[in-house]
């Protein structure tokens, strides 16, 4: 019983230990490698980092307003950067942008009207063995600037 | 001995899958979000593919785009309507403490955009108060007053270190799973920039500011979702009520849909179209009563 309760334990604090290790990376990986891909723009503040796997998709859903000009920057570790793309639909889920048709994960525009985009990060399923699917960390960088 | 045995896959394991390139299903099981078939994500996607995706991200609003819009849509400075950053220490329950970090980090804000540094460091002062009391330190790392103080008569670099505090901020709260604590922050935040709207725009006469208002129907729909998603955490439970008026009554504005429209100007795309938040004058003389009435209760003690 004894044992049960500290495995339990065990597994409990390395499943949150997990997390905290990982979303520290992130962190520390997007202010190393991300943050700098906004330069002329100011980042809106939002963190959004997070690890993705191989065969992960990923959404979220941001407000851009009128009147401003906004970079749009999805930034991942190198083991899953050569295949990670993401999509921008509009309301209605339609395709407004794909960094696999462009070949930039780099979108600048502005809106005509404030509105929320939708947004999809997909990391392909690229076949390997359960145990050794690839995965790193992936940041949402938005910045702004008066247009 | 025995626990020495199970530590060490346990630690090699953690190892192996923070470091990035492999993983285990353990760790994949205790990520939040709907599983969904990775057959379907080999190459494009479909727009369903939104729906069924991870909600790994979280899009949290900040108050530096809203104040920026405020700014550019003729608004003005007015320190009367902010709030008593000495009451900073008054603060005792998390509930308290997280919606005044959110009222002191917009009124920053605010400041800051309208170039009145030194409110804004008086704001950055009471925010980090807060901040200590909950526990976030990494916003205001050593240094960080300081480096504001000497750059206070430069706007540009002032925006930089109140996007770097919300940054950090976000982070630390991601960081440490303690993302409730971060929503209800934003949503104060968000609370006192559409007062500050409000107020001022009952003092324009050209309406420019209308549409900055209603157009925050679409922060009220991210909260919304957001409220959902946390709505079995004890602390949301307690604290979205406080909100739930304003974001209804937001979401009770029509939106017309029009076709969007992609077109180049000058190099750059611009996404046409879409969608427009529609209000009459009483919607939004409804809004600023409930919104002034919100305000009152978050920032009482």
């Amino acid at each position: 019983m004894k044992n049960n309760l500290l495995t339990f334990s065990l597994l409990l604090a390395m499943s949150l230990s997990f997390t905290q290790v990982a979303n520290a990376q992130c962190k520390s990986f997007t202010k190393k490698h991300c943050l700098s891909e906004l330069e002329g723009y100011s980042s809106n503040g939002q963190y959004n980092g997070a690890v993705m796997f191989e065969g992960e998709a990923a959404s979220l859903v941001q407000t851009f307003y009128s009147g401003k000009d906004y970079r749009l920057y999805i930034c991942s570790h190198d083991a899953i950067s050569d295949s990670l793309f993401y999509e921008v639909r509009d309301y209605k889920k339609n395709l407004l942008f794909s960094s696999k048709d462009e070949g930039t994960t780099m979108f600048d525009f502005s809106v005509e009207s404030t509105q929320q985009l939708y947004l999809t990060i997909i990391v392909p399923d690229m076949d390997t063995a359960n145990e050794l699917k690839k995965n790193g960390c992936v940041s949402i960088l938005i910045g702004f600037k008066e247009n | 001995m025995r626990t020495t045995t199970l530590l060490l896959p346990l630690a090699l394991l953690l190892i192996t899958v923070s470091c990035g390139g492999e993983k285990s299903d353990e760790v994949k099981a205790s990520k939040k979000g709907l599983d969904i078939d990775t057959s379907q994500i080999k190459d494009g996607v479909g727009a369903e593919m939104y729906d069924r995706a991870r909600a790994m991200f979280y899009s949290m609003p900040t108050p530096m785009e809203l104040q920026s819009m405020i700014e550019s849509s003729g608004g003005h400075f007015r320190d009367d309507l902010l709030a008593d950053p000495q009451k900073s220490a008054d603060y005792q329950t998390t509930e308290q403490q997280a919606f005044a970090l959110g009222v002191y980090g917009a009124d920053m804000s605010y400041s800051t955009v309208f170039d009145q540094q030194q409110d804004a460091l008086l704001y950055m002062a009471a925010a980090q108060r807060v901040a200590k009391k909950l526990g976030i330190k990494d916003p205001f790392g050593p240094g960080l007053m300081e480096r504001a103080s000497n750059n206070q008569t430069d706007k540009d670099s002032m925006l930089l270190i109140v996007s770097e505090i919300y940054w950090e901020l976000n982070s630390q709260l991601q960081e440490e799973n303690r993302n409730q604590i971060g929503l209800i922050v934003l949503a104060a935040s968000w609370v006192e920039g559409v007062y500050l709207g409000t107020q001022i725009m009952h003092e324009q006469e050209n309406g420019e500011m209308e549409q900055v208002i209603a157009d925050q129907r679409f922060i009220a729909s991210q909260l919304d979702a957001l409220f959902s998603d946390y709505a079995s955490d004890p602390f949301i439970a307690t604290t979205e009520p406080y909100f739930r008026q304003i974001v209804d009554r937001y979401l009770a504005l029509p939106v017309e849909e029009t076709p969007t429209s992609m077109t180049k100007q000058n190099g750059k795309t611009v996404i046409g179209g879409a969608t427009k938040v529609k209000f009459t004058k009483e919607d939004l003389a409804d809004i600023s009563r409930i919104v002034e009435e919100t305000r009152l209760k978050i920032i009482a003690l």
